[in-house]
């Protein structure tokens, strides 16, 4: 389980990007959703490590910022534009020597990983001469390396046609069933064929986290995504489950 | 992580285009230069050449830097999403640079290695070569990827590369123009600090002392160090500067590194040679003449960096005086001077010795220590001492001598040696010891890669790594050709044919005497020629 | 029908192109530059020697090739090269034109400081004459203007060709600042009157003549490199 406590952070001296971020996120699929500029990207880079705020981030009791945090949780960027002249097999392996994969098991991990996400046949292939479907696809085996808890991919479908999509989200499903999954996304087919939960952000604030259900009947009506995501925008009020 | 993260870095570096654009500047350029002085130009060895190739330091220092530039701007995303600290990756990536890069000392190494065997110029000699051209490229590898990181790292800017431009002139021999202004009038200063900063050889373009061979001293390995420490300064100054908030042990590794920078730095300016003027050293004519004259010297002489000498020299008066003067030369310090057991009253100033009081005759027991090094107005660093080497021509007060002193001295010297020695003194030697009785009016003695023949009854000494001279005519030409030649007692050349003498150095260039032969008692100093001829007759 | 924007063009090398402005009015600032040593030959021609040309050409040229190199940075970047294609843009508007463009504007920008530079040159000459009695020989300011106009004509071919061929400034300009460095160290020795910057490093700059041979070489090499750095254009981004 991932733990956020009071967590503040802003890049000005006195600017809040993020204001008050509680959250606890289980394991499943959170869809962390907003406008640009609401501060998922922000949110993200403070889970991942990467900027440090105010607060506390934990992964079962684990710290953020500790060399045990960084090994349970793995992180796909939304430009995952690793070095060109490596070839796949080797991107892999280090990510599963960085996870913490010992030596002699890394072979198999990465040859599993590529059968799971379908790049085994892409392993020799130089990262730059891989479509863009095919580069998200490493991205999500080089997730799976290792014994992450927790996976945050960002934004993984943008500039991703509906059938690579509908793909992706096969994949993801598969691959990560049992474990915390954060998606920060703007689009709204993720939403509908992924979330089994729901943050928003709005001007920094978490303004909804509702298991995907009573998302969807949070209004108390019928109503759909567009007007959900225009209804919580606007909102001041924090709805948790 | 550190070696997952070095051979991540390795791998990235090897396949890339500038490090491919660079191998093949770099090699093709060393390649088609030799070509080209290969066919205009014999040279006497396989080092002379190498040194000849000294203006590509220039652009391989500009590749270098470039590179360096490149890495430190590349992101890194794949570090990133593995959690991997900005400071490691940085870290582990300019060390990744300068390993990579540094395995272009392949082509020093090799070149060395293969040269030394066909050139048969002997173990020693193919070692020293190697240790020079492979540490010479390593300091120009440290020096130029460590600014060039830097710099990269900090503007993140292609302008960045400009920056090469004025990094290769402070850092290579161009500096001297820079210098020049700065020093304008101060050699001593101005060579000193071009020399500093330079990542180059010093004296690159001065006449070698050729039977040196490649100049490995401590200088040399101070040099070295000093772009070590100055690599890991500037190492712990990025890493304190990725890690965006102050850490002391970042800094601390920069504060130590600086340290060890200075200490080393001051220690190079206090071993970079002296210049001298030959009136000063050489050809001292009748400077503060004395009533006395020296009559032996024996004792123990340890020819190696800093030489020692353990010396008892015998002093007789031929006059009424309060004191006696003697020259020896001020870089040896003086450990103890005693006569008959007690310590002498002695003052010193500059290269004179003062003893008071003396009785008619004395013994001098003089133990002292010191590191010569001097370079002439020529740039040549041709009066020296070091471990496998050493330069101590006649003339030079290496001994305690007294000026104008012409009388015949008795020799009884047991001098160890890292190398051959040869002396106008006939010699017994016994391993790395040679052993002197013989009695002359002066003394030289140099050390290095040199050997002898012998014909008429003449024995020749030269240079045995010089492939290029012939030394024959080099002897006839000085004997029956000149009708000139150097008086070293009045400093002018003299009209005439010198006499023949039993021993001829064809070693090397003393400057001052306009390349005459310089002829002694009983034996004749002649310049042997030069390092490299264009092609066509050789002389 | 499509037009490529000078006004964006020029943003993209403002800064690169008032350094170079900068310094060639921080050279005025200096009487070094200016200083000559004249005399006659045995031949009873002129000669003038002074470092004049590590002024005006050697360090004019490195910022030469920054200014031309981003000005054609995205030209032939495969991806820009394809999406400038995309307008109807050929290589004769793209590259061509622009070359003519930035080489008018160079010239521009240069040759009024290589008229002011002949100018204090000649009244260091009249000093000359002045102080030791002997009639010098004044420089002709066509001929250096016709030197120079060449020089800066070819260093922006060069790095036009380069780009081509590397397809990368960086790459272009490393190769530029490795050559240069060797024209100052060993090229006057190697190619003689044919080196690049003949005159600035220990050789006796052609100060009296039009078309020295280093200059003759330069116009050759134009006119090969121009064509080359159009069909290298042409045919990679087909």
């Amino acid at each position: 389980m991932l733990n956020i406590e009071n967590l503040n952070f802003g890049y000005k001296k006195n600017e809040s990007t993020l204001k008050n971020i509680n959250l606890n996120v289980d394991s499943g699929f959170t869809l962390l959703v907003g406008e640009n500029g609401s501060g998922k990207s922000t949110l993200i880079n403070c889970i991942t490590g990467q900027l440090s705020g105010s607060g506390s981030i934990k992964i079962n009791e684990i710290p953020c910022g500790s060399e045990d945090y960084a090994k349970l949780i793995s992180y796909l960027p939304q430009v995952f534009d690793v070095y060109p002249m490596l070839k796949v097999r080797e991107i892999l392996e280090f990510v599963a020597g960085l996870k913490g994969v010992p030596k002699e098991e890394v072979k198999n991990e990465v040859a599993l990983a590529a059968q799971r996400t379908n790049t085994d046949a892409f392993l020799e292939n130089k990262f730059k001469k891989c479509s863009e479907g095919m580069k998200r696809r490493v991205g999500i085996a080089a997730a799976l390396m290792g014994k992450s808890e927790v996976i945050i991919l960002d934004e993984p479908t943008a500039g991703v046609d509906p059938g690579e999509r509908r793909q992706f989200y096969r994949t993801i499903k598969e691959c990560f069933e049992g474990k915390t999954v954060i998606i920060s996304t703007h689009i709204l087919d993720d939403i509908e064929s992924l979330a089994d939960s729901i943050i928003m952000l709005s001007r920094g604030r978490v303004t909804c986290h509702l298991p995907y259900g009573e998302f969807l009947s949070s209004l108390g009506r019928e109503a759909t995504l567009e007007e959900l995501w225009m209804h919580y925008r606007e909102a001041e009020d924090v709805t948790v489950e | 992580m550190n070696k997952l993260l070095f051979k991540l870095n390795s791998k990235l570096i090897f396949r890339s285009f500038i490090f491919y654009l660079f191998i093949f500047l770099i090699f093709g350029g060393y390649a088609f230069f030799s070509f080209q002085l290969l066919s205009d130009s014999y040279y006497s060895n396989y080092v002379v050449f190498f040194d000849t190739l000294t203006f590509m330091d220039a652009v391989m220092y500009v590749l270098l830097f470039s590179v360096a530039v490149f890495f430190s701007q590349q992101k890194n995303t794949l570090e990133n999403i593995c959690f991997v600290p900005r400071s490691k990756s940085v870290g582990v990536k300019f060390l990744s640079v300068i390993v990579c890069s540094s395995t272009i000392c392949v082509i020093p190494f090799a070149f060395m290695l293969i040269s030394g065997i066909v050139e048969k110029v002997g173990a020693l000699f193919v070692f020293i070569s190697v240790v020079y051209g492979v540490l010479r490229w390593l300091v120009i590898i440290l020096i130029a990827q460590t600014f060039g990181f830097l710099i990269g790292y900090i503007t993140n800017s292609v302008y960045s590369y400009l920056f090469a431009i004025p990094f290769t002139i402070l850092n290579t021999f161009l500096n001297e123009y820079l210098f020049n202004w700065l020093f304008s009038g101060d050699s001593n200063r101005m060579y000193s600090f071009s020399h500093y900063f330079s990542s180059q050889q010093k004296f690159a373009v001065g006449m070698p002392v050729e039977y040196r061979g490649p100049v490995v001293d401590t200088e040399f390995f101070v040099k070295f160090l000093i772009s070590v420490f100055l690599c890991l300064t500037i190492f712990f100054i990025i890493i304190q500067i990725a890690k965006k908030k102050f850490t002391f042990k970042a800094m601390s590794g920069a504060v130590v590194s600086a340290v060890f920078l200075c200490i080393f730095s001051a220690f190079y300016f206090q071993l970079h040679p002296v210049r001298y003027s030959n009136e000063e050293k050489l050809y001292i004519s009748g400077y503060k003449t004395q009533p006395y004259k020296i009559t032996s010297y024996s004792g123990n002489i340890s020819l190696k960096e800093w030489a020692e000498y353990d010396i008892a020299v015998g002093v007789k008066g031929t006059g009424d005086a309060e004191s006696v003067t003697l020259r020896i030369d001020e870089s040896l310090d003086i450990k103890s001077l005693e006569i008959g057991g007690r310590t002498a009253d002695f003052e010193r100033s500059g290269d004179l010795l003062t003893v008071h009081s003396p009785d008619d005759e004395f013994t001098l027991e003089l133990r002292c220590r010191g590191r010569i090094s001097y370079v002439s107005n020529a740039n040549s660093m041709n009066i020296y001492t070091s471990a496998v080497s050493c330069a101590l021509p006649p003339d030079f007060a290496f001994l305690p001598k007294i000026d104008g002193d012409k009388s015949q001295k008795q020799y009884d010297l047991k001098i160890k040696s890292g190398n051959t020695l040869i002396s106008n003194l006939d010699m017994e030697e016994q391993g790395d010891i040679y052993i002197i009785s013989d009695s002359a009016s002066t003394a030289c003695f140099f050390s290095g890669f040199l050997t002898q023949t012998e014909k008429d009854g003449i024995t020749f000494y030269y240079a045995s790594c010089d492939k290029l001279t012939d030394h024959d005519e080099i002897y006839r030409i000085f004997r029956e050709d000149s009708n000139l030649y150097f008086d070293h007692e009045k400093n002018e050349i003299v009209e005439g044919k010198w006499e023949e003498k039993p021993k001829v150095f064809i070693i090397y260039y003393m400057y001052g005497t306009n390349a005459f032969a310089v002829p002694y008692d009983d034996f004749v100093m002649l310049h042997f020629g030069f390092t490299t001829q264009i092609r066509g007759p050789i002389c | 029908m499509s037009r490529w924007s000078k006004k964006t063009d020029f943003l993209a090398v403002r800064l690169p192109l008032l350094l170079l402005v900068l310094y060639l009015i921080f050279m005025q600032l200096f009487k070094k530059p200016f200083y000559l040593s004249c005399g006659w030959t045995d031949a009873q021609t002129p000669y003038a020697d002074g470092d004049i040309y590590i002024w005006l050409q050697f360090v004019v040229f490195i910022f030469v090739c920054t200014v031309v190199s981003f000005y054609f940075e995205e030209t032939f970047r495969l991806p820009s090269a394809h999406y400038i294609g995309a307008f109807g843009l050929g290589t004769f508007k793209t590259v061509f034109m622009r070359y003519v463009r930035i080489l008018i504007a160079l010239e521009a920008v240069y040759l009024p400081f290589v008229v002011l530079s002949v100018f204090r040159m000649n009244a260091n000459i009249e000093a000359n004459i002045r102080n030791f009695g002997i009639e010098y020989a004044l420089l002709d300011t066509a001929a250096i203007l016709t030197q120079c106009s060449v020089a800066m004509l070819f260093y922006v071919t060069i790095t036009l060709f380069l780009m081509a061929v590397f397809r990368s400034r960086v790459y272009t300009m490393v190769f530029l600042m490795a050559y240069g460095v060797l024209e100052v160290t060993m090229m006057p020795e190697l190619l003689g009157e044919y080196a690049l910057f003949y005159g600035a490093f220990r050789s006796l700059p052609e100060l009296y003549s039009y078309f020295p041979a280093n200059t003759v070489l330069m116009l050759v090499l134009t006119a090969i490199m121009l064509p080359a750095s159009l069909i290298l254009h042409k045919v990679r981004r087909a």
